[in-house]
């Protein structure tokens, strides 16, 4: 059984000890959206520049409702969105936005040239013809002009992450983009958004609900269940406050700490999850735990 | 504003081509029938606004695509105005193509009967009125509604067209003041572009 010690300082709605150098562009504080069968509960927290924040959830958790009211998508029912100090109803009322979901079927009948014609004539103003040309047929070895429709959902990934880049944004949003690709071109498109967030110094917040991929990239994680914020910290001390430990190891370890665990901990499969904050001067064993068992330790509180 | 309506002519091209292609086809034949009024008052601006107007509400119906339009830095206002103008450019495309053929019977016939104005204004406004609700529907609802209140309201003027044709019934239009069709087409007008303009919702 958990108990409420085993998160004890941990669980936090807003964690600024994963900022860098603690600025932060975009403030959430107290975001609310309720429908029949689902409410985002009061969630807060900071999108940092230079920063991918991810956010990890099961489906149905809330993720998509986040972003959706963060780039205007959705009305939320009480909360603030703060940009550089402004309050505003939405980011892109203040920065420059690129979002890329899951879906994308945008104009699936039209040609890539023709979309990116007319997303380029509304973005006149930011748009780079250069980047665009390079993420297109440098980094994404995207060649053809092909319809949209024609492309494989990792080609439209790829399509779409090099149009909104394109934008020079300010604030890039994706919810949900390594869903259905293979590893490979996981691994191309997590790369390209490190080197974005690191170049261009903006804040990338990335949902997912595969925990590898913002285990290789993100540097704070934002854990959420049933619409409820249930951690919000950076990896590093996600890392340093959570270890699982193999069951058959618990018996080299002293008889206090054994019971800790035991009483404290979350058993999963053969190993066991636990928050380090729960062994003052005990020895810490074990290694540190994977944001998958993170999530699943949390979502039993 | 003009990069949205850019976009319409770019991504409905091809139906634009067919549009211009069945309007001229649609006067032909009224030529050569002479003077059927079910090619040039009905089935030429039917087709011409119908073609081009449904595929880009086809086009854009997905939650996707409508997000990527919401997206956007350009207010709802402008994208709907947008596509109101692409209705209005249709509609006069189609009216001029019509008054001229049938100036052109007229001259080529020597038909001394004049052509009424308050007929001509009359369907105008019904064409616009239907593709205004039509727009309002798809913004509001989904593409299939706006489509089938357009179907079923096609065919309920296709069917008051031959009743009036073929039967004792008739709509007749008086030689009465062009204003007493322009004042109320008006402001019906105005009062669906503004619903146009309001139906898109942020849920």
């Amino acid at each position: 059984m958990l108990s409420a010690d085993l998160l004890s300082a941990e669980v936090c709605i807003t964690d600024k000890n994963g900022l860098r150098d603690g600025i932060k562009v975009i403030e959430v504080k107290g975001l609310n959206k309720a429908y029949k069968h689902f409410k985002l509960d009061n969630a807060s927290f900071d999108l940092a520049p230079g920063m991918i924040t991810g956010l990890i959830g099961a489906n149905g958790a809330g993720k998509s409702t986040i972003l959706r009211i963060l780039s205007g998508l959705l009305k939320k029912d009480s909360g603030e969105i703060i940009v550089d100090g402004q309050t505003v109803s939405d980011i892109g009322g203040k920065l420059r936005l690129g979002f890329v979901s899951q879906e994308l079927g945008i104009y699936h009948t039209q040609k890539m040239s023709a979309v990116a014609g007319f997303v380029r004539d509304v973005y006149k103003e930011s748009w780079d013809e250069g980047k665009y040309e390079h993420y297109l047929r440098d980094v994404f070895d995207l060649r053809y002009d092909q319809k949209i429709k024609e492309l494989s959902l990792g080609m439209r990934v790829k399509f779409f992450l090099a149009m909104e880049l394109a934008k020079s944004p300010e604030c890039l949003l994706l919810d949900e983009v390594t869903s259905g690709l293979d590893p490979v071109i996981r691994d191309e498109v997590l790369d390209i958004l490190l080197d974005t967030a690191r170049e261009y110094d903006i804040p990338v917040f990335m949902s997912s609900h595969i925990t590898e991929d913002l285990e290789k990239v993100a540097e704070r994680i934002i854990f959420i269940d049933s619409g409820r914020i249930l951690l919000c910290d950076s990896v590093e001390n996600i890392r340093k406050n959570y270890f699982r430990i193999e069951e058959d190891k618990l018996d080299s370890l002293d008889e206090e700490t054994r019971a800790l665990i035991l009483e404290k901990g979350v058993k999963q499969h053969e190993y066991y999850v636990y928050n380090t904050g729960i062994i003052s001067g005990g020895e810490i064993a074990g290694t540190p735990a994977m944001l998958s068992d993170v999530l699943r330790c949390l979502r039993k509180v | 504003m003009l990069s949205y309506l850019k976009k319409d002519i770019m991504f409905s091209k091809l139906w634009l081509l067919v549009s211009l292609v069945w309007g001229i086809v649609c006067g032909f034949v009224f030529l050569k029938e002479g003077g059927s009024f079910i090619f040039v008052d009905f089935l030429l601006p039917l087709f011409v606004m119908y073609f081009p107007l449904s595929r880009l509400m086809h086009l854009e119906d997905p939650r996707d695509t409508r997000d990527f339009l919401k997206r956007m830095p350009q207010s709802k206002y402008g994208r709907v105005t947008a596509r109101i103008i692409f209705v209005f450019a249709l509609l006069i495309y189609a009216t001029a193509l019509k008054i001229g053929f049938k100036y052109l019977l007229i001259e080529g016939y020597s038909i001394t009967s004049g052509m009424n104005l308050q007929k001509e204004l009359f369907y105008f406004f019904v064409f616009l009125f239907l593709n205004l609700t039509a727009l309002i529907l798809f913004y509001r609802f989904s593409f299939q509604i706006a489509q089938n209140f357009t179907l079923a309201s096609y065919a309920a003027v296709f069917c008051v067209a031959i009743l009036n044709k073929y039967t004792e019934y008739k709509i007749s239009f008086p030689q009465v003041n062009a204003l007493t069709v322009i004042i109320p087409g008006i402001l019906t007008g105005v009062v669906l572009v503004f619903l146009a303009l309001k139906a898109e919702q942020v849920s």
